[in-house]
């Protein structure tokens, strides 16, 4: 079972990513290493909230990230992961979608290891992911 | 605006999108027909709370891209509180879109300008805008009531909102008069597009422009 700092630890080593910011699905941030990390943390709340909105209208199905576009090329990634939120902030030279392979495998790899030691997400409360 | 949707569209990818104001609705669109006005429209609300969310924490944000499983969506804001929703598929190469996008509206200098009442062109904005008011009072309040009334059955809520900018058009072009309704039809005619529909309006107002004295 990951720590957040475990968690940590990895998902800053995922090629492109440059900050991250994990966030429970209420939006109260667990790990991060960027700035403004509250602000953000709501922000991807409502995300979040939209996605599935959107999703129940269209009748799409499960959101895999999105993206903020910004002018100055450090997008704003967020991911859907079970009960929380992961935001990386990338690298302004790795393509986007570079990134979001990066970050998607890494959360798989992350769910497969979990589910393969038995545990379930945040039975540790806030040390366990 | 539907130009600049056209070329869009042509990007490879690119299922459709549209043109939404928060105040006005769906301005423009070229989606299939399975993507139902209302719901595009509360998608795009939707996209819009995002994209508003997202230039809090970032002010310089460009745009906000959802990629589902089978679908992925943009909404990108275009002009002043008009925004460009974008369905694709997941192969969307988006620094393309984004691209093609820019060149875009750098073509047509922004979407203010298209988004603005034709009326401008003709006797200018303050005359136009005037003629909102004659559905309150005067000689024309009756029958410009009735026309909304009957505009409000065929196409629903957004009557009023469409009936108001024809109003103002009309205005811009001509004096408004119980004689000049017909040419205020033409421009209803024209928003509302559908042939079915244009034909249900005409048989509608039909008794209200005679009772006018618009048409024989």
């Amino acid at each position: 079972m990951a720590t957040k700092e475990q968690f940590a630890e990895q998902i800053a080593r995922v090629p492109g990513v440059k900050n991250y910011l994990l966030a429970r699905g209420d939006g109260r941030v667990l790990v991060h290493n960027l700035a403004g990390a509250e602000r953000l943390a709501s922000m991807m709340v409502i995300g979040g909230l939209c996605s599935e909105r959107i999703r129940a209208l269209s009748g799409l199905n499960c959101l895999r990230y999105l993206v903020l576009g910004r002018t100055g090329q450090e997008n704003f990634l967020v991911f859907p992961l079970e009960k929380y939120l992961l935001g990386v902030v990338q690298h302004p030279e790795v393509p986007p979608g570079e990134v979001a392979q990066g970050v998607s495998a890494f959360i798989e790899q992350l769910l497969r290891s979990r589910n393969s030691n038995g545990g379930a997400p945040g039975s540790r409360k806030e040390e366990g992911l | 605006m539907n130009e600049l949707l056209a070329e869009i569209k042509a990007i490879p990818g690119v299922i459709g999108g549209g043109v939404f104001s928060p105040e006005r609705g769906l301005l423009a669109n070229n989606l299939p027909s399975v993507f139902k006005k209302e719901r595009v429209e509360n998608i795009a609300r939707s996209l819009i709370k995002l994209h508003t969310a997202g230039t809090y924490s970032y002010p310089d944000l460009l745009d906000v891209t959802l990629y589902y499983e089978e679908s992925v969506l943009q909404i990108r804001e275009v002009g002043k509180k008009l925004y460009l929703v974008l369905v694709g598929d997941p192969a969307l190469n988006t620094s393309l879109l984004s691209l093609s996008i820019n060149l875009a509206l750098e073509e047509s200098k922004g979407l203010d300008a298209a988004a603005a009442p034709a009326a401008e062109a003709g006797r200018g904005r303050g005359a136009g805008a005037g003629a909102r008011a004659l559905i309150d009072s005067g000689p024309l309040a009756e029958p410009l009531g009735r026309m909304q009334q009957a505009l409000a059955k065929v196409i629903g809520p957004m009557a009023k909102i469409i009936f108001g900018d024809a109003l103002e058009e009309w205005g811009g072009e001509e004096e408004p008069s119980l004689q000049g309704l017909s040419r205020l039809l033409t421009l209803l005619n024209r928003e509302i597009g559908d042939p079915e529909k244009v034909r249900d309006f005409r048989d509608r107002v039909a008794p209200i422009l005679k009772g006018a004295g618009a048409i024989q």
